[in-house]
Order: C-alpha cells, then structure tokens, then sequence
C-alpha cells in the first residue's frame, strides 16, 4: 500500500476542495438569492430555520430545567456520593526508560522495562524489552488505581491496557495498536473520568529532531475507537507537563513537586531534600537525600520517590518527607546502555479508594 | 421637497440597493464553503440564504467591518452544518422519500474525473458536518485552528481531532485508492 506524506495529502485536499467548492451547477443564481433574501427579510416569515428552532428551544428549556434539577440533586446529597477517605498507596509502575523523544538515536535501541514495586518485595517486571529491544514506557495508573496503561513500541506503536490485582498480577486487557504513522511510542494519560486514554501525536519537526510546536492530542475510547477531544481529556500543555515531551523537566528533575492534596512542596537543592508548605514560606532540610530526580510524591502524601544513579542502574528510594522514618530502597533497575535516565513523567503510583 | 412616501420609497430603494451590494459581494464565497459543508447545492443554498437574513437584520451588531468576512463565514457555516444535520434526520428522509441526487458525471466524457477525486470526493461525503466544517474553515477559507475553533464554537483541540479524523480518513481513501 502506497504511503502518503503529509505535504501530498493536504495538496491533494486542498485541490479536491477548490473543486468541490465550484461545483454549484444548479444553484440560484446572486440575483435569484438576493430577492429570496430580501423577501425574507422583508416580510419577517419564520424561515425553516427560525422553524426548526422553537421545537429546538424547548428541547433546551427541558436540557436545562434537567441540568438544573441534577445540579439541585448534588447540592442536595443525591447524587453519587464523592470518593470517601484519603488515597492509599498501592503499587509504583517504573519504567526504567524516558518516555519523551529524545535526540540520541541510540536510545531507542537499548528498549525499556516496566516494573510494578511497593516497600517490602522485590521488583516485578511486567512489560520486558525482550530480544528486539521493545520501548514500553510511561506506564500510568486509571484514576481510580484499577487498569494501568503503558506505551509500547516494537515494529510498531501501541498503547497496552492492564488490569492489576492486589498482589501484582497483571492481566492484559487491551492491545491498541496506533497507526503507521505513529514513529514512536506513545506515551499515554487519562482522562478524569478514567474512561479515555490521550497521548500526544506530531511530536517532530520536518528535520526529525523533537518539536512540540505541531503537537495534536490523539484520544481513544479504552475499546480502542478514536475519538474527538471533548472536556476533561488531557491537553497538549498538560500532557506535555506530565513528561510525556518534557525533557528540561526530566533531565532536571529536581524542581518543586506539589502534594497530592497541593498543601506541601517537595525540592531538591545541591543534593538536599527540602520540603514544606506550597507557599515555600516554611522550608526544611529533610536530609541529604536527593538523586537524579525528584519522582513523586505518595497518593497518602506520605513518601517521596527520589530516584539515584548508581552506575549502570538506578535506585529507587522512598523518603519520609518528615524525617522520621528511614529511606527505604525499593529495588535496583537496569539502564542497559541507555543515554537518559527516567524521570518524573515515568512513574505512576496506584492511587487506592477505599 | 420629498414627501414622506416617496422618502420611504427612496429609503426603500437604497435598502434594497445596499442588499443587492452586500448579496452580491458575498455570496459566491460563501456558496462555496456551504457547498462544502453541506452534502448537496440546494442544501448549500438554503444554508447561504438562512445565514445572508441573518446576517442582514442584525448586520448592526457587527462593530468592526475588518470582522465582517469571519462574522460571516460563522453564521453560514454554522447554518450549514445545522441544514445539512436536518436534511440526514431520520424525519427528513422519512418525509422526503425522494433520493438524493448523487454525483452527476461531468458532461465532457474526455476528462473524466480522476480517479484520485473520486475517492475522495467519496470519502468526503461520510465525513461529518462538523468535521466537513473544519476542514473547509482551515484547509479551503486558510482560517487558523483557533480562528476555525471560534466559527464553528468547539475548542481548539476539538478543532485539531476533527482535522486529524477527517484527513486520516482522506488519506486511508487515496492509499487504497493508489493500491
């Protein structure tokens, strides 16, 4: 099958529309439209489309007086009640390779792994490389901690949905495979309702180095079908902030790190961890803690994940951000020759509802 | 002196003198893009003229004439994709059991239409009114993504997955056909 390059495809719309706009073999002509115009301004008579509108504008009072009454009935407590008590920590999905395109053509080589870990077990791989050095990166956890999706790439991109069970199971769900197109894999979000998965396209400029100036958001229903973005999917700005086309952040990952509940700030500062209220207005020196990057924080606001470099490998090392308790390795990853570390945007932490 | 008929006559007559202007000034432009919006011409006339009244009984509220062709090009194309909506309802066609008139060949036999536009000129016509919308707003009437996101009233990334949609189908289409 031929394969069409952009500039072709918009040259040859471009001209199917100049076509298609002449083809108006049969309409009025300007002196015929301007005297129905004027007789319809004229004499004031509902045209069809002043018609079709008073069906219309009751169809929008009784949309409306709806919205009203659910609005009502939220107020009110019967609606679906919120999430009920604080988050708690589940697994932590690594992946040990960055999400975000990079420059070094040797990066992608190397392939990248996903592991599950929590404090107290060892490390378990659930997306592997393998022999052909497959790309699965930025795994990222449903909003309500049930699925996990990842991008992968191996002679060809997808999106890989799984179920994950208490003790780390994995079941797969879904392989959503992205068009020939797709030169990389992608590397996915959700969106708030935990029902559509969004990752950005046309992340290149036209001499192939990283660009975020074209950037599309591509969104999908979990069955796979595309769909168009609508509100409460992620957006370019925002998926690029997540680490999925943010390699200042990642290559300096470091900077402030925000609570879950947005009530403390986490930094690190020549190597110290310094944490303390949002406002910066009370920081404390927790400890000489810091590595590579500054991760994450715990969905309970308890941990931080820092990561460290530790030759051919990186750490991954929960800290109590108060001090008190010790930091608590939680397994060792491999790099295997890659050029760049992972970094904030490369990490998601289970997030459990009660 | 001038009476008051006759001044209302003359009123009149510049009324209608300025309607013509305006009609005439617009209205091939304008037939165009609503051609390519809706699925058929008389639907695209009927777009043009619902959006022309419009425009002319409450051509005051328009401030700035620099915004005059945008001004414009959002009330037809937004009667547009509504018209072409109604002629697709299930009650249109249940009324309105005529067939559409599809694709008449073109009366000269020695330049047929490539085969190329014909595929697309096939793909064009399953893609929706508002995707129909956007491409005609950005890729024919050279708007930008947030100059054709406020037309047609959807946000920009809206904007930017129904051009994605409709040129991946375009393109699906000119590759089978190119097979």
């Amino acid at each position: 099958m031929t394969t069409l390059d952009d500039r072709r495809l918009d040259a040859e719309i471009a001209a199917f529309l100049a076509s298609q706009a002449a083809d108006v073999a049969g309409a009025p002509t300007t002196g015929e439209m301007t005297e129905r115009v004027r007789r319809g301004v004229r004499t004031g008579l509902p045209t069809l489309g002043v018609g079709i509108m008073r069906p219309r504008a009751v169809l929008v009072l009784v949309l409306v007086g709806l919205c009203l009454l659910y609005a009502m009935a939220m107020i009110g407590g019967g609606a679906r009640p919120p999430l009920a008590g604080p988050a708690g920590n589940g697994w932590l999905a690594i992946a040990t390779q960055p999400g975000y395109r990079q420059t070094f053509d040797t990066d992608w080589a190397t392939g990248g792994d996903i592991y599950l870990a929590k404090p107290g077990g060892e490390p378990l791989l659930i997306a592997g490389r393998g022999d052909d050095g497959a790309r699965n990166v930025c795994p990222t956890f449903s909003p309500d901690g049930s699925m996990l999706a990842y991008g992968h790439d191996s002679l060809g991109a997808s999106v890989i949905l799984l179920r994950v069970a208490e003790d780390g199971t994995v079941q797969s769900l879904r392989r959503i495979p992205l068009p020939m197109s797709v030169i990389d894999a992608p590397c996915p979000r959700w969106s708030d309702d935990g029902r559509r998965l969004a990752w950005l396209d046309n992340l290149r400029d036209r001499n192939g180095a990283p660009s975020i100036d074209a950037a599309t958001v591509s969104v999908v229903t979990l069955d796979g079908t595309p769909v168009e973005w609508t509100i409460g999917d992620p957006t370019v700005d925002e998926l690029a902030a997540s680490g999925a086309f943010d390699p200042v952040r990642a290559a300096d990952g470091t900077g402030p790190l925000l609570s879950p509940d947005g009530g403390s700030r986490a930094i690190c500062d020549a190597g110290w961890l310094i944490v303390g209220p949002a406002d910066g207005s009370a920081d404390r020196r927790v400890g000489d803690l810091c590595g590579y990057s500054l991760a994450a924080w715990s969905p309970d606001g308890t941990r931080i994940l820092l990561f460290h470099d530790v030759g051919g490998a990186f750490a991954a090392t929960l800290v109590d951000p108060d001090g008190v308790d010790p930091p608590v390795e939680l397994g060792q990853f491999p790099i295997n020759g890659a050029r760049s570390f992972p970094g904030r945007g490369d990490v998601s932490w289970q997030s459990l509802r009660p | 002196m001038t009476t008051p008929s006759k001044a209302a006559g003359i009123h009149e007559l510049d009324e209608d003198a300025r309607l013509a202007l305006f009609v005439g000034e617009h209205y091939e432009r304008l037939l165009g893009l609503a051609r390519l919006i809706c699925r058929d011409t008389s639907d695209a006339a009927d777009a043009v003229q619902l959006g022309l009244e419009q425009a002319w009984r409450s051509r005051a509220s328009l401030r700035d004439e620099e915004r005059l062709r945008p001004w414009l090009d959002r009330i037809v194309a937004r009667e547009a994709v509504r018209v072409s909506k109604r002629s697709r309802s299930w009650l249109s066609r249940l009324l309105a059991p005529t067939p559409e008139v599809g694709w008449i060949e073109p009366a000269d036999g020695l330049a047929p239409e490539p085969a190329t536009r014909a595929a697309l000129r096939a793909a064009y016509q399953t893609l929706s009114a508002e995707q129909r919308a956007v491409v005609a707003l950005h890729m024919h009437s050279g708007y930008s993504i947030r100059q054709t996101a406020a037309i047609v009233g959807a946000p920009e990334e809206t904007v930017r997955s129904r051009l994605r949609l409709a040129k991946e189908r375009l393109r699906r289409e000119l590759e089978e056909e190119a097979r």
